[in-house]
């Protein structure tokens, strides 16, 4: 496993911990960002990648929005054409989606083997 | 504006006295008492925006004491049953009575005045949906006082809602609700398509359309085919529970995922059901607040159809965990990302909208930025969640709470809050306050995003859904209360949009276009909408042309008062907007509101199994639907008349231009989607049981199939003969019509009894396996188009007694017609399907 994406979830449970002080080892039991398993770990590093594109994508719209709104006449003209929307709509999704379910897809080859023994989820009564 | 162009209009000023006066008179609404007979899409658009968020408030308050309950671990203000009831009941009436209806209502309220209509076609339809769904609906609701409430999840999957997991009446309750609530949505639906495809002015062709009436079309078309599945899928359910019929007990054949596939072939597109709508009122709020035409229309409009078809190829995204194989999960994984492209689409578009002109920071732009910012939020979550090895992770916890709040109230709730404060002055003598908005957004938007942000956490923590209560050391304690303390927030944003709609909003002569817009709903209109109907020649009419307003107003335009002395509207062509002809509208009555508590009724007392009671609330329905269509097609004064200009139009149209016509084909196509449902329930079990299904040895209970299909033949052959004889109208031979309808209808109902006792002389018993089940489903499938086939065609002998059918005014035998051949085509399908599959797989 990659140093980098170990040193991640080491910084988001350790920001977790941080604003949330209460939680225990326990919840660690059946929390997707503790995997415990090859699978785990492999759906993990696809947890990390996808969270940092989303931000990076909701980022980058609300820059668009407030280019839109407040940005000089430049950027305004190129935002309102049909090109920005073409593009920006249309085949900047149309790649980063396409690498994401080649990504997907390799992850479901390798197959989902499941939680190892003596870590299964924390009995909950549901009723 | 030169004198050219003045010399264009179509009728003179000043208009003779009196006109208006009399336009004003046929279009007033009852007063008093009589109010809850108006059909006018002003007060029943209100009353039925009203009703929704009656709803929204309601299950709101149940999302509010849910939210108290998880405050804090191990917490024991409500029992786990009570949550359980009061978990299903907010998922369904936020889902059911609140989002679905309140897109339709502001279809029904706002598409008349967009589109140039007098009112939608067929206004008693709109009051009969609206009581249905308030009468229903307030019903349905107040089963959670008497601990009644279905408990089982919005989703309702057997085998936890089958009776022997749930014996009390609840689940009942949600299958015959919710079956019924969503007749009255395929009804709106039909009115919505008519309304958007025939009703609008001329010269507003397709491609000058705004951009919500195109999303109330994908609206409607969407719930035309994908409502039926779940109408199939309650009706399957409840005649298990009542009566044992084995769909979804795999001891007998049947299989609880059956449910799961129809459930989500509705449920997936009800998704976008709501969102679309919502993103055509975003997309005509923006170019008002921003003083400039949307960006990229074209390529807005191509991304809502194709959402509207992707829609329906991603329900098994829904069912990931369910072990389906790998190819399955890759193609709905694909399509399931596939659909956010158009969504993307119309975001960028929207940006480039807010760039292309100068955003003004009202209350309804607010609610659009913070529509843009979550909405985005929830379809990343999306695209997350539709990776299936992400989904194994995160489904079933509240990871996906978190996604579907962020794209529902994100999607749905902003844009329709936005939408209430931008068009209030369009219907009301007031604006709303612009102060307490921009305090109601950000309490919204902030008490929202901490809500449900802290969920996509919670649920990567391992919090499951649908949980009542949690262990202290699961460490899920204060996200939890984050999550409490920001649901707060926002209902107190809600409380404060509520208060002020109650102190401003009254139905009256509108305050008028305050944000200068650009769309014909801001033209000066009363009940009767616009006084004339104008011309179309621009997206954004009246930006185009600055006069165009005064000149509606004068009457200079089309029809600017009533020219056969009814309530009328111009009937375009559904392309192009060519006028083809007047049609007189209804006036008020009592009957739509009765037909609707009879329906009601009969569903209601059908939960209880009150079942002579039921049939007699149906029968009194039936007779409130006799009496509402008696005196439509009143015979009209003149056969032509004159709407200005020289343009002369018939009053009266049958046939395939008919918006009568129309109406029925529509119902047809929601028809069959239904039967495809159940045909692919029969393959879908046949696949999971082979081993229930006979052999083609001892297909014994097809012995009469010949004979049923025979005689549905002649049946047929009998009916298009009685269309021919009305049509050449012998005047000497008046007998052969009657004797011809009344022999058709008896041999098409002969046919279905006969299939039915043909399979029961067999021995054959719909409780002894999935087959036998679908076996008789089949017949009832048919009697349910058989049915009203006979109410009409016995209605329609009675007005060609009455001397109201002929050659020309023949749009009652036209519909019993259509509605008949329907019924003959599923029959001969079921012969095929029921005796002849067998013999092909065996």
């Amino acid at each position: 496993m990659a140093l980098g994406l170990r040193l991640d979830w080491r910084v988001a449970a350790l920001l977790g911990f941080a604003v949330f002080g209460n939680a225990t080892e326990a919840w660690c039991n059946q929390s997707a960002l503790h995997p415990a398993s090859d699978a785990a770990e492999r759906i993990f590093n696809l947890i990390v990648v996808m969270t940092a594109g989303a931000v990076a994508i909701q980022l980058l719209v609300i820059g668009l929005v407030i280019a839109g709104v407040y940005g000089n006449w430049r950027w305004r003209h190129r935002i309102a054409s049909v090109r920005f929307v073409f593009a920006m709509g249309v085949i900047f999704p149309t790649v980063i989606l396409t690498a994401l379910l080649v990504y997907g897809l390799l992850l479901m080859r390798d197959g989902h083997s499941g939680a190892l023994p003596g870590h299964d989820a924390a009995p909950m009564d549901t009723t | 504006m030169t004198n050219t162009d003045l010399l264009k209009l179509p009728n003179s000023a000043p208009r003779p006295a009196g006109e208006l006066e009399a336009l004003e008179r046929i279009w007033s609404t009852p007063t008093g008492f009589r109010r809850l007979t108006a059909i006018n899409n002003n007060i029943i658009g209100v009353y039925y925006i009203a009703t929704a968020l009656a709803f929204f408030v309601f299950a709101g308050v149940l999302a509010a004491i849910m939210r108290a309950q998880l405050a804090v671990p191990d917490n024991t203000l409500v029992s786990p049953d009570v949550y359980n009831q009061l978990m299903t009941m907010h998922g369904t009436v936020m889902m059911f009575l609140f989002a679905v209806p309140a897109v339709e209502a502001a279809g029904v309220l706002l598409l008349p005045q967009m589109l140039g209509a007098r009112d939608l076609p067929f206004p008693r339809l709109s009051a009969y949906a609206f009581w249905a769904y308030a009468i229903g609906g307030t019903i349905f609701c107040s089963s959670l006082l008497f601990g009644l409430s279905p408990a089982g999840g919005w989703f309702m999957y057997p085998p936890l809602t089958s009776s022997s997991f749930s014996s009390g009446i609840g689940a009942d309750f949600w299958l015959l609700g919710i079956g019924f609530i969503e007749i009255s949505a395929i009804a709106g639906a039909i009115e919505i398509i008519v309304g958007v495809l025939r009703t609008r002015a001329p010269g507003m062709t397709i491609g000058k359309m705004p951009v919500f009436a195109w999303t109330m079309l994908i609206f409607a078309g969407m719930v035309i085919f994908a409502f039926p599945a779940i109408i199939l899928a309650t009706l399957l359910l409840e005649l298990e529970r009542a009566f044992g019929w084995p769909f979804f007990i795999s001891d007998r054949g049947g299989d609880p995922l059956l449910w799961q596939h129809l459930f989500w072939f509705f449920g997936h597109p009800e998704v976008y059901v709501i969102f679309l709508p919502a993103a055509g009122m975003v997309s005509m709020i923006l170019p008002s607040m921003t003083q400039s035409p949307l960006v990229a229309y074209n390529i807005i409009v191509v991304a809502l159809i194709a959402t509207g078809f992707f829609s329906f190829g991603l329900w098994v995204h829904h069912m990931f965990t369910t072990g389906l194989p790998n190819l399955s999960l890759g193609f709905f994984s694909a399509a399931s990302m596939a659909v956010s492209l158009p969504s993307g689409v119309q975001v960028f578009a929207w940006i480039a909208t807010i760039a292309n002109g100068k955003l003004r920071f009202h209350t309804p732009a607010l609610f659009v930025l913070g529509f843009l910012f979550i909405f985005t939020l929830g379809g990343l979550t999306g695209v997350m969640v539709a990776m299936v090895p992400f989904d194994w992770q995160a489904h079933d916890t509240y990871f996906v709470v978190a996604h579907l709040h962020y794209v529902l109230i994100g999607g749905m709730v902003f844009p329709l809050f936005a939408a209430i404060y931008y068009w209030t002055p369009a219907f009301s003598r007031k604006a709303l306050d612009e102060r307490l908005g921009k305090i109601a957004f950000w309490l919204m938007f902030i008490g929202f995003n901490l809500a449900f942000f802290i969920m996509h956490l919670t649920g990567l923590w391992g919090m499951p859904r649908r949980v009542y209560t949690y262990k202290s050391e699961m460490g899920w304690g204060l996200p939890n209360l984050v999550s409490t303390i920001g649901a707060y927030i926002f209902a107190a944003g809600v409380a404060i949009v509520l208060f002020d709609l109650i102190r401003k909003f009254r139905i009256g002569y509108p305050r008028g276009n305050v944000w200068s817009a650009g769309t014909l709903e801001w033209l000066p209109n009363g009940n009767y909408s616009a006084r004339s109907v104008p011309i179309i020649r621009h997206h954004n009419p009246l930006w185009s042309d600055p006069a165009l307003s005064r000149h509606v107003e004068e009457g200079r335009y089309y029809l600017p008062g009533t020219a056969t002395g009814y309530r009328e509207t111009i009937v375009t062509s559904p392309v192009e907007a060519v006028p083809q002809y007047v049609m007189i509208m209804p006036q008020p009555s009592w009957a739509p509101m009765i037909a609707a508590a009879g329906t009601a009724a009969f569903f209601i007392l059908l939960t209880f199994k009150l079942v002579g009671l039921a049939l007699f609330a149906g029968a009194i329905a039936v007779i409130a639907m006799i009496r509402w269509g008696w005196d439509l097609e009143p015979k009209p004064p003149f056969a032509e008349v004159d709407i200005g200009g020289g343009l002369r139009l018939p009053t009266y149209m049958s046939g395939p231009r008919s918006h009568s016509w129309w109406a029925v084909s529509i119902l047809l196509l929601a028809a069959a989607a239904l039967y495809l449902s159940y045909v692919f329930s029969y393959l879908y079990l046949w696949t999971v049981a082979p081993g229930v299904w006979p052999s083609a040895a001892d297909v014994s209970y097809g012995s009469f199939a010949a004979l049923c299909a025979a005689l549905f033949i002649v049946a047929s052959v009998g009916m298009l003969l009685a269309s021919h004889t009305l049509r050449i109208a012998h005047r000497s031979r008046q007998w052969i019509f009657p004797v011809l309808v009344i022999g058709s209808l008896a041999a098409l109902s002969v046919g279905l009894v006969l299939e039915v006792y043909g399979h029961w002389s067999a021995g054959l018993r719909p409780t002894i396996n999935s087959f036998a089940a679908l076996t008789y489903t089949a017949s009832l499938l048919q009697g349910m188009l058989v049915a009203p086939a006979l109410v009409i065609g016995v209605y329609s002998l009675a007005r060609y007694a009455r001397g109201d059918l002929d050659s020309n005014r023949r749009a009652a035998f036209d519909v019993t017609h259509l509605l008949f051949q329907a019924a003959v085509v599923e029959g001969l399908f079921n012969q095929l399907l029921v005796y002849g599959f067998p013999h092909v797989v065996r």
